[in-house]
């Protein structure tokens, strides 16, 4: 450590150079920083509400639903004017981007639709094509928004004093990401943009539901910025309140500005954006960077106020000196509790979610960044600069309150009255234990808004004039094709209907069999007793048939799928709370269970659904977190004390602040959601230092052989004062979050890591000196050993383990923090080619080394299961000769093997053929089955190894290796790369290397086309392999490719295979 | 001396079939030729899908590269191989007509009657039209001639002509069919419905089979069911080799019928089948007559697979004219079971071990001069166990096939050794081999099957 330290001092502008280039370099990569909301990086996917919910946007494109509110200053919404407001608001929504068309639902829209008896049955109209000019015409229109009860509260009021547009919102597509086009704030300002249009003294008019709110939500996130400035006051004054010098106000300001710079730099260079989670990050550094750096200037101040007494040394050599001495004698210090602090952090990338890895590794690099500045920088600064003044260095020594505190605290931990701490805490624990009991697990995005705020007003009012701004998804979905058409389907959803409407809370409902009832009712001349199901399914089919003779084919889209196999009900309600959603879906689920054919199965989802997921997922990660944090810390603080009891008393404080923060939580009502779960994990990372920094210290001074109480008493003076300072300045700094108006979790965090930070220092600072005195443990008192060249042996290890992997991560974080990991990227690979169902047409070309030529034609059919994943799949030769006849027919099962048949003209039988084996050549051609089928992303490692084009196209080139030797031996493969084209993650070339390594086989896929632009399916036309070790190679063209047109069931039958 | 059966009346129009047979192959074998020619010289690089070149991603002009290598002709795809046709075949093709042309070396005959060194030659011919409304028509026909050194023997057949048509949930088959059953590899106990002809020069496994004249209909209960019945209104038995004295006499009642609940495309299947009709293999009776006798079968078979593994077992329980095992020249009713299990090594190789036991009912010792029935019928002991095997590789992107099986008894020695090739030299022209060797005592079926072992090679043009 000193060689090394000698070394930075001697190189000492070399140093300050690199450092500043890097920080040059890193600084203008963080300006490439956007902050942006993607949904899809919070969700977790596996969770069934976030399935539910990710499916319905698949099949019925419902996924945030926006809500525009038109109420008349005077009389009701039949005014033509008002109408007029509703058409045009219509008309321009359906040409915005990314709001989805098919489901705008207004009066004016195409999908309003008046289902009407007349003499000869049903008639359906489109409600309003033109807006009523004379009082007939707009009583006309009331009369048929009355018989058709579907958009009675949702569409128009029952009151008829607000008429509603509503339009959903889907994800911005990573292309719109790229353009900027990604954030809610976007389609925000654009339907506000056409809402400001009409909006004037005749009409109240406002925007919510929630794209305003995410957007909203985006805005707040973005304050981030500003608050880091105020942060940076904060510390700053406090610092200086503390030392009273000018570098104690600058210098450790310089540590966490530097590793934010750094930290943000390594974000732009990897192009996370900011997000919810990831803009109290920089502050996060700023708290604990400072906290290192005070510690570190702390001790430097002591050593040269030391050496100062020594009447030989000039100032100048007097400053050098304690530069070596204080990084000698703290720098392993600070590694260890950095490390262990970043160990915390890093350990967050075990997370679901995507953002809360990213914040994970955010932290983690600022705080090694933090190490490796403190390390390097500040003593090369500090050589550079003068040495203190006799003023300076006078100022620092002086007693103020911070020792007083200290001395205090002191008194307790050595007086009589020692126990009096141990009964205190014990009283504090027992007050959290009972707020705990009082915590809640809910999220509701619209209580972490300000009830003033001009969006919460405007949504209130609407949520209390309609049917409500929050929209859940019920998934029913049958096992076959015409499942909802079924009687008794239709009418278990209409009582259900009917349950759910009764619940608390909820305003309607919206599903298909309102529709049928509606039906039924006007094919019986619009009598009341008709309003209900049908007994026969042929009259439901029927019925549908005359409704599509004159309504249009996409009417009911948003309710049903194409062949009536999944229906989604619609729900509206007035609360967005998790916890009613989950009591909700209790009662749902017992309905069902009563009412339901067991061949049904429903589901929930939704935006309200998809936060309850967070919030469940997170709450539980969080406490599996927090344990594994408290379990890191233990194990590293025993390492390197090489005693459990010294893990143990470190742990004490952290343990003590994550208790009084719950039970703060529980006695202020506070509800344990995403933005509280989160502040839990900063407070222990935070914490961790105060213990080791104080036992640390103890342990040189009783090793000294200064006397216990006196050792306790310097302590306390030199580490523990700098905790204090340290716990003031994040406590400051968090506290400037508190006056970020209107949006409560900024409040939330400032209270929580306030506390958190008081609780812990004087933890630190009490009951852990206390509990030192009382058991005295062996690592203080005996093996006290500060002899520093064998100690820096060790530390010297540490550090280089420290910066080793401070490179490392920081080498790998373009790599590993991307937004999307890797897997994911292959995730979306994997479903960029499900698409419901095709036909098509190949030509599979064979080509030998000689340039020998032999051709396959086939012609093939898919059809996706309804998991969204498997793929029923038939082939059918049609050339050359003496296969033709030959029929394959592959069930996929993700869960399992695959199921393969095979019809064989010649044999006359189909016979069930060993799937498990991958690799084998898919009809002699160069492509093997795993090739053909696709390779289950879950069965291999993948890594992004870097970005390259290809043809112009930017890609992420991925390596995926086998997870075990089975899937290696089933595949064939040792490892894959694939080139993915990053903006629709489409594969344009894939390599591919035997099992023992050597490259086997080249792929290249182009011609693709956008063959599902809804679910972003793409289909390449030509598929080419090359075997690099046979020199074969394969062509397939495939021509006349169709999809989603509704392939029969039948065709993936055995029967189908013997029809010759 | 060939033995006189009513298949051999073909004889009588010799002259006819024999000119008919050239004259086509002449002709096709000519266009044959010009189609071997239009494969030498370089394929025209198609162009590629039209619509292709304007609805995509990136650029397609770069995407479809030449490989590295510049011996390697450009990858295109030959995305319309019936237009390089000849027209004739391709006209022919299109009418849902197919076939092949035949010509081969066997160094012995399926006779027992030690001649050898035949040249063979054959067209085989196959329709195949299906239409819109579900109705299909399908037929196959071969004809040729098996040459001897002095001699020859036309060979003509119309294997299958039937109709389809469905229905809804029913598929129904009328006309002269194959059909097969069972789910065991090659050795079927509930396969008794449609015969084969074992004295054909055939390269292929179960191109020896012929159909019978049958409606068939099958009512799918759901995607994964069905129930089949069979009526066979003509019993055609199998066709076997009948020494100088032996006959034949073959019924001629219409009661024979069959049932079948099938379930196929979930993770096991499995069917139940029943036949009640005439024995396709006869008894021979102490005057040398094959008699074909009644009999009930009672049939089961399940598959399947596992990993790597795939597992079958079938079995069948015969109830035979001689239910108690009196009558010396009927046999006696028998449990036949098959159970096999295959493994995919993976590479295209693959290996099937299949065990076999017949279990004979009120078994008795057969006398001296029953033995010769015994030995035909498999009931010379109470159990007859025995094993099969058969592993099989496919290369160079399955051009090369090879294939090694064979199948011995446990308790006599009698065995089986069948190794056999096929190669794809292009789409067109395939070449077979094949060895045939059979050994064993001279009370095994194997035994008696010694003068048949044969070498053979058949190459095939497929147009």
């Amino acid at each position: 450590m000193r060689r090394y330290i000698e070394f930075i001092v001697r190189f000492r502008w070399a140093v300050l150079a690199a450092v500043l280039i890097a920080t040059v370099f890193l600084h203008f990569r963080g300006q490439a920083l956007t902050v942006i909301i993607d949904p899809n990086n919070i969700v977790p996917r596996s969770h069934p509400f976030v399935a539910t919910t990710l499916k319905v946007e698949e099949v019925f494109g419902s996924r945030y639903v926006g809500v525009i509110g038109i109420t008349p200053k005077d009389g009701d919404v039949f005014n033509p004017k008002v109408l007029e407001k509703v058409q045009r608001i219509t008309g321009k929504l359906r040409e915005t981007p990314r709001v989805v068309k098919a489901n705008l639902l207004s009066v004016s829209a195409r999908r309003a639709k008046d289902i009407r008896g007349t003499e000869e049955g049903m008639e359906v109209s489109q409600m309003m094509t033109d807006v009523p000019s004379t009082p007939e015409q707009m009583a006309a229109l009331k009369d048929a928004l009355q018989r058709n009860t579907a958009y009675m509260n949702s569409v128009v009021s029952n009151d008829f004093k607000t008429i509603t547009v509503l339009a959903e919102v889907r994800d911005a597509t990573p292309a719109e990401l790229k353009e900027g086009k990604g954030g809610f704030s976007y389609v925000n300002k654009k339907i506000e943009d056409i809402v400001a249009a009409e909006r004037d003294d005749s009409v109240d008019i406002v925007v919510t539901g929630y794209p305003a709110f995410l957007a909203l939500l985006e805005q707040f996130s973005g304050r981030g910025g500003l608050l880091l400035l105020i942060a940076i006051g904060v510390i700053g004054i406090i610092h200086y309140e503390a030392f009273r010098t000018i570098q104690g106000l600058v210098l450790p300001l310089v540590t966490p500005i530097v590793a934010v710079t750094w930290g943000k730099g390594f974000m732009g260079l990897s192009g996370v954006p900011l997000d919810i989670f990831n803009m109290s990050t920089p502050i996060l550094i700023l708290a604990v960077g400072a906290g290192h750096a005070v510690q570190m200037l702390k001790r430097y101040y002591e050593e040269y106020n030391l050496l100062r007494a020594n009447p030989a040394l000039s100032p100048r050599e007097a400053n050098r000196m304690a530069v070596v001495e204080s990084i000698v004698k703290i720098g392993p210090v600070m590694l260890t509790a950095g490390l262990v602090a970043a160990a915390g952090f890093l350990s967050l990338m075990i997370f679901d979610i995507v953002s809360i890895r990213v914040f994970g590794i955010f932290a983690g690099v600022g705080i090694l960044s933090v190490l490796v500045i403190e390390m390097t920088f500040i003593p090369a600064l500090r050589a550079v600069l003068p040495p203190p003044g006799e003023k300076e260095a006078r100022m620092e020594r002086e007693e103020r309150v911070w020792d007083r505190i200290t001395g205090f605290y002191a008194d307790q931990i050595l007086g009589k009255q020692r126990s009096r701490i141990f009964i205190i805490t014990g009283i504090i624990v027992a007050v959290a234990l009972a707020g705990m009991t009082q915590l809640k697990i809910e999220s509701a995005l619209k209580k972490y808004f300000d009830p003033d705020l001009p969006l919460m007003v405007a949504d209130k009012k609407l949520n209390e004039r309609m049917a409500g701004t929050n929209n859940v998804y019920l998934m029913i979905e049958g096992d076959k094709p015409d499942a909802i058409k079924d009687p008794a389907v239709l009418k278990a959803m209409d009582e259900l209907q009917t349950f759910i409407t009764a619940q608390p809370n909820i305003g309607k409902v919206i599903s298909i069999s309102e529709f049928i009832k509606r039906m039924n009712q006007s094919m019986n001349a619009d009598k009341p007793e008709f309003f209900s199901i049908p007994d026969k399914q042929a009259t439901i089919a029927e019925y549908l048939l005359i409704y599509s003779m004159s309504g249009e084919p996409g009417d009911f889209d948003p309710y049903v799928d194409y062949d009536y196999k999944m229906a989604n009900m619609v729900i509206f309600t007035h609360s967005d709370s998790t916890a009613d959603l989950h009591l909700l879906w209790k009662d749902i689920q017992g309905f069902v269970a009563k009412k339901f054919p067991p061949n049904i199965r429903v589901n929930i989802g939704g935006s309200v659904a998809q936060s309850a997921a967070i919030t469940e997922v997170i709450v539980k990660d969080k406490i599996l977190n927090v344990v594994q944090i408290a379990s890191v810390v233990f194990i590293a603080a025993a390492v390197v004390f090489r005693s459990l009891v010294a893990g143990a008393l470190v742990v004490t404080p952290l343990l003590l602040s994550v208790l009084v923060n719950m039970g703060l939580m529980g006695w202020l009502g506070m509800r344990l959601n995403v933005p509280t779960a989160l502040t839990s994990a900063l407070a222990i990372g935070i914490g961790a230092d105060y213990a080791i920094y104080m036992l640390f210290r103890l342990r040189e001074e009783i090793a000294r052989g200064t006397d216990v109480d006196a050792a306790f008493r310097k302590v306390l003076k030199t580490a523990g004062k700098a905790c204090l300072f340290v716990a003031s300045a994040v406590a400051g700094g968090y506290a400037v979050q508190a006056g970020s108006r209107g949006y409560y979790p900024h409040t939330w965090s400032a209270i929580l890591i306030g506390t958190a930070m008081l609780v812990s220092v004087t933890a630190a600072l009490t009951v852990m000196p206390a509990l030192v005195l009382k058991f005295r443990p062996k690592f203080i008192f005996n093996g006290g050993d500060v002899d520093t060249t064998s100690g820096n042996k060790r530390t010297g290890l540490a550090m280089v383990a420290a910066l080793g992997l401070a490179t490392v991560l920081m080498s790998a974080l373009p790599n590993k923090a991307w937004a999307l990991s890797a897997t994911e990227i292959m995730e979306k690979n994997f479903m960029v080619a499900k698409y419901a169902d095709s036909t098509s047409e190949s030509t599979m070309t064979l080509t030998n080394k000689s340039g020998q030529k032999r051709v396959r034609k086939t012609f093939g059919t898919s059809k996706l299961e309804p998991n969204g994943i498997d793929n029923k799949r038939m082939t059918r030769f049609l050339e050359p000769t003496d296969v033709k006849g030959t029929v394959s027919m592959l069930i996929e099962h993700s869960d399992k093997d695959d199921d393969i048949w095979i019809y064989l003209p010649s044999v006359k039988k189909v016979r069930r053929l060993i799937s498990s084996n991958k690799k084998d050549s898919f009809v002699g051609t160069d492509f093997s089955y795993g090739d053909v089928i696709g390779h289950k992303v879950k069965e291999w490692n993948h890594t992004l190894l870097k970005e390259e084009d290809v043809d112009g196209s930017s890609c992420f080139v991925i390596e995926s290796i086998p997870k075990d030797a089975t899937i290696k031996a089933n595949t064939g493969y040792s490892k894959r790369i694939a080139w993915i084209q990053k903006d629709n993650f489409v594969t344009l070339k894939s390599v591919a290397y035997d099992e023992a390594g050597e490259l086997l086989k080249e792929a290249r896929y182009s011609h693709y086309k956008e063959v599902d632009p809804v679910k972003k399916r793409w289909q390449a036309g030509i598929l080419e392999a090359r075997n690099i070790q046979t020199g074969h190679s394969t062509v397939i063209a495939i021509d006349n490719f169709k999809v989603n047109i509704g392939v029969k069931d039948d065709y993936f039958t055995t029967r189908y295979m013997e029809q010759q | 001396m060939l033995p006189v059966s009513h298949e051999q009346q073909i004889a009588t129009n010799r002259p006819r079939l024999a000119g008919v047979y050239l004259l086509l192959s002449v002709v096709l074998l000519g266009s044959g030729l010009n189609c071997a020619t239009a494969q030498d010289t370089p394929a025209p690089s198609a162009p590629l899908p039209a619509e292709s070149s304007s609805d995509t991603k990136g650029s397609p002009d770069k995407t479809v590269q030449k490989p590295a290598t510049d011996a390697e002709p450009a990858m295109t795809p030959a995305d319309n191989a019936a237009e390089q046709r000849p027209a004739l075949l391709g006209k022919l093709n299109a009418l849902g007509l197919t076939g092949s042309l035949r010509s081969g070396y066997w160094s012995s005959n399926r006779l027992y009657d030690d001649r050898g060194h035949i040249g063979t030659a054959s067209t085989w011919l196959k329709l195949d039209k299906r239409f819109e409304n579900g109705l299909g028509v399908f037929a196959e026909a071969y004809a040729g001639r098996e040459n001897f050194r002095d001699d020859g023997n036309d060979i003509a057949r119309l294997r299958e002509a039937y109709l389809d048509a469905r229905s809804g949930a029913l598929d129904f088959r009328l006309g002269k069919q194959i059909i097969a059953w069972g789910r065991t590899d090659r050795l079927n106990p509930t396969d008794n419905l449609t015969p084969r002809d074992t004295r054909l020069l055939a390269a292929d496994t179960d191109e020896d089979r012929f159909g019978s004249l049958a409606a068939k209909a099958s009512w799918n209960l759901d995607a994964f069911t069905s129930v089949t019945g069979v009526w066979l209104p003509e019993f055609r038995p199998n066709r076997v080799y009948l020494r100088s004295g032996f006959s034949e006499v073959i019924p001629t009642g219409s009661r024979n019928w069959a049932l079948k609940l099938d379930q196929s495309g979930k993770a096991v299947d499995w069917s139940v089948s029943y036949y009640d009709g005439y024995d396709l293999s006869g008894d021979l009776s102490a005057s040398y007559v094959y008699q074909h006798y009644r009999t009930r079968v009672l049939g089961f078979d399940t598959a399947t697979t596992r990993g790597a593994w795939r597992f079958a077992l079938e079995s069948a329980y015969t109830r035979t004219e001689d239910p108690d095992g009196t009558l010396a020249y009927v046999k006696n009713p028998f449990v036949y079971t098959v159970l096999g299990i295959e493994r995919d090594f993976g590479n295209n190789t693959s290996g099937i071990v299949q065990l076999f036991n017949r279990h004979v009912l009120h078994y008795q010792s057969p006398t001296a001069s029953e033995q010769l029935h015994a030995i035909l019928t498999s009931q010379l002991d109470r159990d007859q166990n025995g094993v099969s095997l058969r592993v099989a590789k496919k290369w160079w992107n399955e051009t090369l096939e090879t294939e090694l099986s064979g199948s011995a008894l446990l308790e006599r020695r009698g065995y089986l050794v069948r190794p056999r090739l096929t190669y794809a030299w292009s789409d067109q022209v395939k070449l077979l081999a094949g060895y045939e060797y059979f050994d064993g005592s001279s009370n095994t079926l194997y035994g008696l099957l010694k003068r048949n072992r044969l070498l053979f090679t058949e190459l095939r043009y497929f147009f």
